[in-house]
C-alpha cells in the first residue's frame, strides 16, 4: 500500500486501534485464563472454550440468539422493502409518512424498553386490548414473551430497513423499468429481476447491519424482562453480562465472547459471499 | 379502476404501519404527562395532567444526562466523520491490495460483542484518565460508528466519477483545494445523511456508555436505566417517558433536515 493510501485510512485506523485492536487483545488474552477478580489470573489454555461449549445454558443462549437473528431478518426485510416501495415519494404526505415511520429510530433504546414493559406487562394496555379480541397474553409465559421480542425488535428496527432501501429505490435508474413496461413485463417480473437486482447493496447493507445489531441485541430484552422465565429471552449479551460479568468471571465472559464474535463473524462472511456472488463487500 | 384499488390496498398498508409505529410512542406521549399513580393505569389520556416530570428534567441528574447526551453525540459525529471521510476516499479512489479486505475487517467490529468489551474498555479508559469523561464515551463509540461512517460515505462517494477528480487536477487544483471546493460540496448530502446515522446510533446507546462513565459524564440513556428498578413502582415512569419524549426532539429535527437527501437520489448504488 503506498504512503498516500496510508494516510487517508490513518484517522480510522487510529480509532479503531485504541477502542476495538486493543481491547480484542485483551479479551483475547484473558480467554485463555482463569481469570476472576480479586485473584490471580492463571493460565488454562482452551479450558475456558470447552467449558462454554458444554455449557449446555450456553449452549442453549447461542441456538436461540441464532434463533431469534433468523425470525428478525425473515420479517424485518421483507417489511421495510415493502414500505419503501409503496410509502408515497411525492407529495406532502411523503414527508409526514417518512418521520413518522422513522420516530423508533430516534428514540433512546432504554426508552423504548421502558414503554414496552409498561405496555407489556400483566394489566399493561397490551394485554387488556388484546384479551379484548379472545387473545390470552401474558408476559410469564416463554413463547409469548420470545415473540413480544421479537416485535418489540420489529418495530424498532423495520424503520431502519425502510431508510435503506427508500435510499436504494431513490437511486435506481428508472429507464430499464419503463423500457420493460413498454416491452410488456409484468409488475411481479419488473421487481424481480430489475428491482432487487438494483437494490442488491443496500440489502446487503440492511441484512449485515441488522444481523449484527440483532446478535447483539440488550437493551431492550434486559429491561422488558431480564432474561425471561426459563431464560427465554436470554441471548448472547444477556449471557455474558449475566454468568460471567454477574460473577465477575472474566477468563470464562471472554471465552464465551470469543466463540460468539467468530460464529457471527462466520456468518457474515457467508451472507457477504452470498448477497455479492462471491464478489465481496466493495463489489470488485 | 384496477390500479386504483392496488394503490388504495398499498396505502392502507402504510397507514396500518403508521399506526402500528405511532402506538407506543402516543403512549410515552401521553404517560409523561399522567400523574405517577394513573401511569399504571390503561388509560388513553391523562385524566389528570401534570407537567412535574418535565419540570424535574430541568434540574439535577436529568439535566447533566441531557447536556452529556448532546455533547457526546455531537462530538462523536464530528470525530467519526474526520475519520471517515478520508479513508472512504481511500477505498474509493485508490484500489489497493488489501481494500476488500481491510474494508471487511472495518464492518466486522460491529460484531464486537459489548459485554465482552466492557472489562477492557474500563482498564483502557481508567488508566488513561478518561474514564468517566465524555471523550470516553465518544471513543467507545467510534468503534461501531467510525466503520458505519466509512460505509455510508464510501457508498456515496462511489457514485461520484473519478473524471471529476481528474478534471480538477488537469485545471490545477491541488487535492486539498479539490477537497475544499469540489468534493465537499458534493458530498454535501452525503455528509448529512452520515451525520443522522452516527448521530442516532451514539444518541441511543447505553451499554458501552454506562461501563466507561459513573458520576459525570452519563449519557441519558445510563440515566434512564438507573430508573429501572426491580420494583414496579421503584421505576420512574413518568420522568422515563419525559426523558423518552425531550431525547426525540432532535432526532426529529435531524430527520426533517435529513429527509430530502436520503429521498433525492444519491446513494448506496454501489457499495
Amino acid at each position: 500500500m503506498k504512503t498516500k493510501t496510508w494516510m487517508f485510512l490513518l484517522p480510522a485506523l487510529a480509532l479503531l486501534a485504541i477502542t476495538a485492536f486493543i481491547p480484542f487483545i485483551v479479551v483475547f488474552n484473558y480467554s485463555f485464563h482463569s481469570l476472576i477478580a480479586g485473584k490471580e489470573a492463571t493460565f488454562v489454555g482452551f479450558n475456558q472454550y470447552a467449558r462454554a461449549l458444554t455449557d449446555p445454558r450456553f449452549m442453549a443462549s447461542m441456538g436461540r440468539g441464532l434463533g431469534f437473528c433468523a425470525l428478525i431478518l425473515a420479517i424485518e426485510i421483507p417489511l421495510g422493502l415493502a414500505i419503501a416501495k409503496f410509502i408515497p415519494k411525492r407529495g406532502k404526505l411523503a414527508a409526514i409518512a417518512f418521520v413518522l415511520i422513522s420516530l423508533p429510530l430516534v428514540v433512546p433504546w432504554v426508552t423504548g424498553g421502558l414503554m414496552w414493559r409498561l405496555m407489556l406487562r400483566s394489566g399493561g394496555v397490551v394485554p387488556v386490548l388484546l384479551s379484548n379480541v379472545g387473545i390470552n397474553f401474558s408476559i410469564e409465559h416463554p413463547t409469548q414473551l420470545f415473540l413480544a421480542v421479537v416485535v418489540v425488535d420489529a418495530w424498532h428496527w423495520v424503520p431502519l430497513v425502510a431508510l435503506i432501501f427508500t435510499a436504494g429505490y431513490a437511486a435506481m435508474p428508472k429507464e430499464p423499468i419503463q423500457a420493460a413496461k413498454i416491452d410488456g413485463a409484468s409488475n411481479w417480473r419488473i421487481f424481480r429481476h430489475i428491482e432487487l437486482h438494483a437494490l442488491k447493496f443496500p440489502l446487503l447493507m440492511a441484512v449485515l447491519i441488522r444481523f449484527m445489531d440483532s446478535f447483539r441485541i440488550f437493551d431492550e430484552p434486559y429491561i422488558i424482562a431480564g432474561d425471561g422465565p426459563y431464560h427465554c429471552v436470554e441471548f448472547l449479551s444477556t449471557n455474558v453480562y449475566g454468568t460471567t460479568l454477574g460473577a465477575f468471571n472474566f477468563g470464562y465472559g471472554a471465552a464465551c465472547s470469543l466463540i460468539y464474535f467468530f460464529l457471527a463473524l462466520a456468518i457474515v462472511f457467508v451472507l457477504i459471499m452470498i448477497i455479492t456472488r462471491g464478489r465481496g463487500v466493495l463489489g470488485r | 379502476m384496477k390500479i386504483n384499488i392496488k394503490r388504495s390496498l398499498q396505502l392502507a398498508f402504510i397507514v396500518i404501519v403508521i399506526i402500528v409505529i405511532l402506538f407506543p410512542i402516543y403512549w410515552m406521549v401521553q404517560s409523561s404527562f399522567k400523574e405517577k399513580g394513573e401511569i399504571m393505569e390503561v388509560t388513553f389520556y391523562p385524566h389528570k395532567f401534570t407537567t412535574s416530570h418535565y419540570g424535574a428534567m430541568a434540574t439535577g441528574d436529568w439535566a447533566r444526562a441531557i447536556t452529556n447526551s448532546v455533547g457526546i453525540s455531537l462530538l462523536n459525529t464530528v470525530i467519526c466523520l474526520l475519520a471517515a471521510f478520508p479513508a472512504a476516499y481511500a477505498f474509493t479512489r485508490f484500489r489497493f491490495k488489501a481494500d476488500t479486505h481491510l474494508f471487511f475487517w472495518f464492518i466486522v467490529n460491529r460484531l464486537a460483542p459489548p459485554a465482552a468489551f466492557l472489562v477492557p474498555f474500563f482498564i483502557i479508559f481508567l488508566s488513561t484518565g478518561l474514564y468517566d469523561t465524555i471523550l470516553a464515551v465518544v471513543l467507545a463509540h467510534s468503534l461501531f460508528n467510525v466503520p458505519l461512517g466509512i460505509w455510508i460515505l464510501s457508498g456515496f462517494m462511489s457514485d461520484i466519477p473519478t473524471e471529476v477528480d481528474e478534471a480538477a487536477f488537469i485545471d490545477g487544483h491541488s487535492r486539498l483545494s479539490f477537497f475544499r471546493r469540489i468534493l465537499l460540496p458534493l458530498m454535501r448530502p452525503a455528509i448529512g445523511v452520515t451525520a443522522f446515522f452516527l448521530w442516532m446510533f451514539s444518541w441511543t446507546e447505553m451499554l458501552l456508555a454506562s461501563a466507561v462513565t459513573r458520576n459525570i459524564a452519563f449519557p441519558l440513556t445510563v440515566q434512564l436505566l438507573v430508573t429501572r428498578g426491580s420494583l414496579m413502582y421503584g421505576v420512574l415512569w413518568g420522568e422515563a417517558a419525559a426523558a423518552g419524549v425531550i431525547s426525540m426532539i432532535p432526532g426529529i429535527i435531524l430527520l426533517i433536515f435529513v429527509r430530502r437527501y436520503i429521498t433525492r437520489g444519491f446513494v448506496l448504488g454501489r457499495i
